[in-house]
């Protein structure tokens, strides 16, 4: 159970550097010839792979449950990284999808 | 650099363009699964389905690259959690599965996020590099936006 926490912490890491990396581009006008683009594909997949094997390594309903933390890596990321103010609606609002998605998962 | 950012909230159009990303994001996922068993076996026609899903899965990056140009990155992922709803609900009305209360509240709790963050304030970019961490690298490929 402890590997795959830590399978699906590196995993979820990687996809937010991902997605980090896909809105920094997202707003240029030939982001397919932007190095950052690549970058954040390569973090994606890697992302992939240490996903696939958290799901080996655990429950479905534990790694489906944890991986519900998406939400909160991203709303911090983009808040250091992307310059998006986190306010009320939007931390409450994060909050309750990752609560939704654990009581989902759990029952 | 002219910072032309005004505040505004997720407009509808992008929402629904989130939404849908998230419905072709999910077909192409069951596409593929469904495909990947007989991927080089052409005689069989579930091959087909899984090289389907793969092209809908890629085009479906451009969406998405689309949307992250229209708005933030912290509200655009939340929000493309509709999938967590739009499957259930699925499964409750076309295979009439039962649903525990507690995934109900979970499913109202998943719904009410979403309604919170569609409500937050959003910066809608007018010009490509007019906010601070958007751009990193050479900032001569900036584009203007609509």
């Amino acid at each position: 159970m402890n590997k795959a926490l830590i399978l699906v912490l590196i995993a979820e890491c990687l996809t937010t550097v991902g997605q980090v990396c896909f809105k920094k581009s997202a707003n240029r006008l030939n982001y397919l010839r932007f190095p950052t683009l690549w970058m954040g594909a390569a973090a994606m997949l890697a992302g992939l792979l240490f996903w696939l094997s958290a799901l080996s390594a655990g429950e479905l309903s534990f790694v489906y449950l944890l991986g519900s933390i998406q939400y909160i890596f991203a709303l911090f990321a983009a808040h250091f990284f992307l310059d998006e103010k986190i306010n009320a609606p939007k931390l409450i609002g994060t909050l309750l999808i990752t609560l939704g998605i654990i009581l989902t998962a759990v029952s | 650099m002219e910072k032309i950012a005004k505040i505004n909230r997720l407009p509808l159009k992008i929402f629904l363009l989130i939404v849908t990303n998230d419905l072709l994001d999910t077909t192409a996922q069951l596409l593929m699964k469904k495909g990947i068993g007989h991927l080089i076996d052409f005689s069989n026609p579930d091959s087909f389905l899984f090289w389907m899903g793969l092209v809908i899965y890629l085009s479906n990056f451009f969406l998405w690259m689309y949307v992250l140009s229209k708005t933030d990155l912290s509200v655009a992922l939340p929000v493309a959690s509709a999938s967590y709803i739009l499957i259930p609900v699925a499964a409750i009305f076309f295979l009439h599965e039962f649903v525990s209360p507690v995934r109900w509240l979970g499913l109202v709790s998943i719904v009410l996020g979403i309604y919170f963050i569609s409500r937050s304030p959003v910066k809608i970019t007018a010009t490509a590099g007019s906010r601070p961490g958007g751009t990193f690298g050479d900032d001569k490929e900036l584009k203007a936006k609509p």
